[in-house]
């Protein structure tokens, strides 16, 4: 097996919800596509058209670009009517349908979390957003296999926007199930999981080498997290040799994300940790930090590590807490488009001599982001191990009934433009992997990692 | 813009679906890198390759042979096995869809608009993560294109109704593959003569045919096929190695082979391959042998003319070989009837809700056949040899030996699209003229012989599977040659009757075989 170490993308890294999404990028040009005329019907040669009423339907739910953007509608239509009025069984329930098509299309994508979602499974996101956990209380994520090395901020230019694009051999490339972080206390967290691990059997029963493509990430995410798991056994590949380790898992049950926790360390050191960023988390980590800061600490330890990501807002403000009013970073999205997201102006604001971010691999998502921007802003400096490398953020749009889409819809950017989607967050003082995961090892780091002073 | 643009997400979907408004009044912009031509994510693949039914691109599969380890199979031949296909292909005339075309309008609204939806927020709004370029089957960028990505986008949502029918028979024929299986049908094909198989992601040759060139360039059962023309079949479906391989009789085609660990180039010249879909023989110095290997358009006119060689040598028994026969066109399968089961109905045929339909034999003015016969059966006999067993059964016209056949008792119509693509759609079941439904179910020997053989699982495994095998096929034959003896001892009366009288001719003209080429222009 090779290794793998490429994008890692937790389940519940960043998700924002559909209509939120597209409400804030859809100005610009909102005002060319409004009211497709039902006048623009004559559309070529198609002796079949859509009826006026089914088009003008249409159009008022997704304007159409140009009328040639109907044709394959009307294919789609046509093949309704006949699976209708011929198909040998009757068909009762249309939801079924709508799931093939919708499902079918984005599995299409080739992107794992581009997926439907059953009203279980998206109840189940829900949970995990805010931290609640079921089962092996597993976070989970998509990566691809191949190797990449972590981005060093400020030491390369700017990624030109769109996705990265290499020459390497991508054949072999193939999306596999990853453990992003487990929850303290949980029974993986217990069984000593690792971020990165791979996961190749459950319950003794080999998964395809590449799972993601005939099992969506939520049928995982239910297997081994949902209220009714009963997942005893893991087989893991684990980086970097891909090592077999079989791993037991007991008494699986309900376990949270620990909330945001602060107190004074010695030296004066402010040491807040965050497991997770919901939604929260901003007003938590200002509540959690505020009585410490009474006593004027010098240096603030911001500890992200096995921090899977979550809520980008949450993020914005803690990011605005220690460093208001400039970016938190930046979104690419679809065509080429760059948005500036802003730390959020918290009437509350804290401010340290010196900061210092602990990650570590599993820490993800909107926790990369925040890190960055601190770095970036706030001349923090990053200790620990390089960070898993997810940069992607998801929309969910609703279907009927409860049922919904998730469709990978941007990636995130540092500031000053890094791109550490894949690659992962560089630092800038190594712990060794032998300490990072002791809380008293790093403890006893920190006075020496803040002595050090300043990023450049 | 940037303060509003997430604020506070709300924490569920709205209820209404709510149409993302495009982010670009320009065409998207196309990744430019042009990468070379990886894989497909035909979705629906998997899918539509368990079923069997296929008739796709001539290459086709015998899905449920390999359920065993799900595997699939395509032949990459001008035109050959079918599997389990059984079909009319019924070109729309004007009128033929307007009865119904009211019925469209109201033909599930809501998964029109959901698809109409979806399509749109992923043309627009979809961000591509991997470094991976997403291809058609037929290798072309699907994002460097926004019409392109919306065409293909749409066939995808198209198989997922397929799909979603769960039946494995209803399936999508995109432009190519609709246009390649009328080709097939014409058997104008320059290909290599092998039929591959679709083991886990891999493509695998199942079996070179013999006298073609993969037989001549020693291709061996399960070979690996790990490129064709330097293009990785990494994720490839059969269907897709299919289309690689084949080209123009003459051309040359390199395949990366990978057996027993070594990797090795081996280049091919592409011919046309003739399906040898009949093949006929006196065995055993008085019995008249035919082998058919699909019910193609040819299929009666083949069996008449070996049944009048047969007539001239006087033989006294018939051997009907429909072992791994995947089936064909219905009207031959009532045509070859006809030859062999006295007047009446061949088939019933019952769509939704509809009455049950008898077919019935076609007064062929050359007459039935009365000669003792033993009709040879497989676990791939199915399809059209499957409603020719049943009326030979039912009928006692016949002897039924060797294994239960496959069990498909679904009428497939090709119906053509407005852009040149096409669905197999389901429309009718089928029974036998005893009533009998064996979809599922297939139709039980007279006399069993023989039992269904799981496939090689590996290259290992071949010699004895294939050594089993043709022992067991020779079985089989041995056992209708000394039924067949054995009656003609009991009645000489029946076996001086010859082949090939015209006792029952009644003028009337045959129904033609249905056609295969149905003119495009034609459709509506």
């Amino acid at each position: 097996m090779r290794l793998f170490h490429r994008a890692l993308y937790p389940v519940i890294g960043l998700t924002i919800f559909g209509a939120a999404f597209i409400a804030g990028l859809g100005p610009r040009s909102v005002g060319a596509q409004t009211g497709e005329p039902a006048a623009q019907d004559a559309d070529g040669s198609d002796s079949l058209t859509l009826p006026p009423d089914v088009r003008h339907r249409l159009a008022s739910a997704a304007p159409a670009k140009s009328p040639q953007d109907f044709g394959p509608a009307v294919t789609f239509w046509e093949v309704l009517g006949k699976v209708k009025t011929r198909y040998v069984d009757k068909i009762t329930n249309q939801d079924k349908l709508t799931h093939g098509a919708v499902s079918s299309m984005l599995r299409a994508l080739r992107d794992p979390y581009s997926r439907i979602i059953t009203p279980e499974e998206l109840k189940l996101d829900h949970e995990q957003a805010l931290g609640h956990f079921s089962g092996a209380g597993l976070v989970l994520g998509a990566r691809l296999s191949g190797d990449l090395v972590p981005i060093k901020m400020g030491a390369a230019a700017p990624v030109p926007p769109g996705p990265a694009r290499r020459e390497s051999d991508d054949a072999d490339r193939v999306w596999q199930l990853v453990v992003v972080d487990t929850v303290p206390g949980s029974a993986a967290s217990k069984a000593d999981l690792q971020p990165g691990d791979i996961i190749s059997k459950i319950d003794g029963v080999r998964i395809d080498r590449a799972p993601l493509a005939t099992k969506t990430i939520d049928d995982l995410n239910l297997m081994l997290n949902g209220p009714e798991a009963h997942v005893s056994l893991l087989t893991i590949a684990r980086p970097p040799d891909d090592h077999a380790i079989d791993v037991h898992l007991d008494h699986l049950g309900p376990v949270n994300e620990p909330p945001v926790t602060a107190r004074l360390l010695p030296h004066n050191v402010a040491y807040v940790r965050i497991h997770l960023f919901t939604p929260t988390t901003g007003t938590d980590f200002a509540k959690a930090l505020s009585p410490i800061y009474a006593d004027h600490p010098s240096a603030l330890a911001l500890d992200l590590r096995d921090n899977s990501g979550g809520s980008l807002s949450a993020a914005e403000q803690v990011v605005g807490a220690l460093a208001p009013n400039g970016l938190a970073g930046l979104l690419d999205t679809h065509a080429g488009a760059v948005t500036k997201l802003t730390a959020a102006a918290d009437p509350q604001t804290f401010s340290f001599q010196r900061i210092v971010v602990l990650t570590n691999n599993g820490s993800a998502s909107v926790a990369e982001l925040a890190a960055a921007a601190l770095h970036e802003r706030a001349g923090a400096v990053l200790a620990g191990e390089a960070t898993f490398g997810n940069g992607l953020v998801q929309s969910v749009f609703p279907l009927k009934n409860g049922w919904a889409y998730s469709l990978t819809t941007g990636r995130l950017r540092a500031p000053d433009g890094a791109d550490f989607n894949e690659h992962g967050l560089a630092i800038d003082r190594p712990i060794s992997p032998n300490l990072i995961n002791t809380d008293s090892a790093v403890a006893a780091a920190l006075p020496s990692l803040l002595a050090m002073g300043k990023a450049p | 813009m940037e303060n509003n643009r997430m604020g506070s997400p709300p924490e569920k979907p709205s209820s209404e679906a709510s149409e993302p408004k495009p982010a670009s009044t320009q065409p998207a912009s196309a990744p430019s890198a042009l990468r070379r031509v990886k894989n497909v994510a035909l979705t629906a693949g998997v899918l539509l390759f368990l079923v069997g039914a296929g008739y796709r691109t001539g290459a086709v599969l015998q899905g449920r042979s390999l359920a065993g380890h799900g595997a699939t199979r395509a032949i990459v031949t001008g035109a050959s096995r079918i599997r389990g296909n059984f079909q009319r292909m019924i070109a729309l005339g004007p009128g033929a869809g307007d009865a119904r075309l009211g019925m469209r309008d109201k033909a599930f609204p809501q998964t029109l608009d959901s698809y109409w939806v979806a399509l749109n927020t992923i043309v627009q709004h979809f961000y591509n993560p991997t470094p991976i370029t997403l291809f058609t089957d037929t290798g072309r960028a699907i994002f460097s294109n926004p019409q392109r990505m919306r065409t293909y986008l749409t066939y995808q949502g198209i198989r997922g109704i397929m799909s979603s029918l769960n039946d494995p028979y209803s399936r999508f024929l995109d432009p190519e593959a609709y246009k390649e299986m009328q080709q097939d049908n014409a058997g104008a094909f320059g290909g290599i003569g092998a039929q591959l198989e679709d083991e886990n992601g891999k493509i695998i040759i199942a079996k070179p045919l013999p006298d073609t060139p993969a037989a001549d360039a020693h291709l061996l059962p399960m070979d690996q096929i790990i490129a064709i023309n330097g293009k990785s079949t990494h994720e490839m479906t059969s269907e897709m190695a299919v289309r690689l391989i084949r080209g123009k009789p003459g051309t040359p085609v390199t395949l990366t082979i990978l057996r027993a660990g070594k990797q090795f180039p081996v280049r091919i010249v592409r011919a046309i391959i003739n399906a040898q879909n009949f093949d006929s023989k006196i065995i055993d110095g008085d019995i008249g042998y035919m082998r058919l290997m699909l019910f193609d358009e040819q299929a009666a006119d083949n069996v008449e003319k070996a049944l009048e060689g047969f007539g001239k040598k006087n033989v006294k028994g018939l051997v009907l070989d429909l072992r791994d026969n995947p089936g064909g066109l219905l009207n031959t399968a009532v045509d070859l009837a006809s030859k062999f089961i006295p007047p009446g109905p061949v088939v019933y045929v019952q769509e939704r809700a509809g009455q049950r339909v008898a077919i019935p034999t076609n007064n062929d003015p050359r007459g039935r056949h009365r000669l003792p016969l033993a009709v040879l059966v497989n676990h791939y006999s199915a399809s059209a040899s499957e409603i020719l067993a049943g009326a030979i059964k039912d009928t006692h016209s016949g002897t039924i030996i060797g294994t239960t056949t496959w069990g498909k008792g679904l009428v497939q119509e090709v119906i053509p699209l407005n852009d040149n693509s096409a669905i197999a759609l389901t429309i009718e079941r089928y029974y036998t003229p005893s009533g009998a439904d064996i979809n599922k179910k297939g139709i039980t020997p007279d006399i069993v012989v023989g039992r269904q053989m799981a496939e090689p699982q590996s290259q290992a495994d071949v010699a004895k599977w294939l050594n089993e095998r043709n022992a067991m096929d020779k079985t089989q034959l041995d056992t209708a040659v000394a039924l067949i003896h054995r009656e003609i001892g009991d009645s000489k009366a029946v076996a001086n009757s010859g082949v090939g009288s015209g006792a029952q001719a009644t003028g009337r003209p045959r129904i033609p075989p249905a056609s295969l080429h149905a003119p495009a222009g034609q459709k509506r």
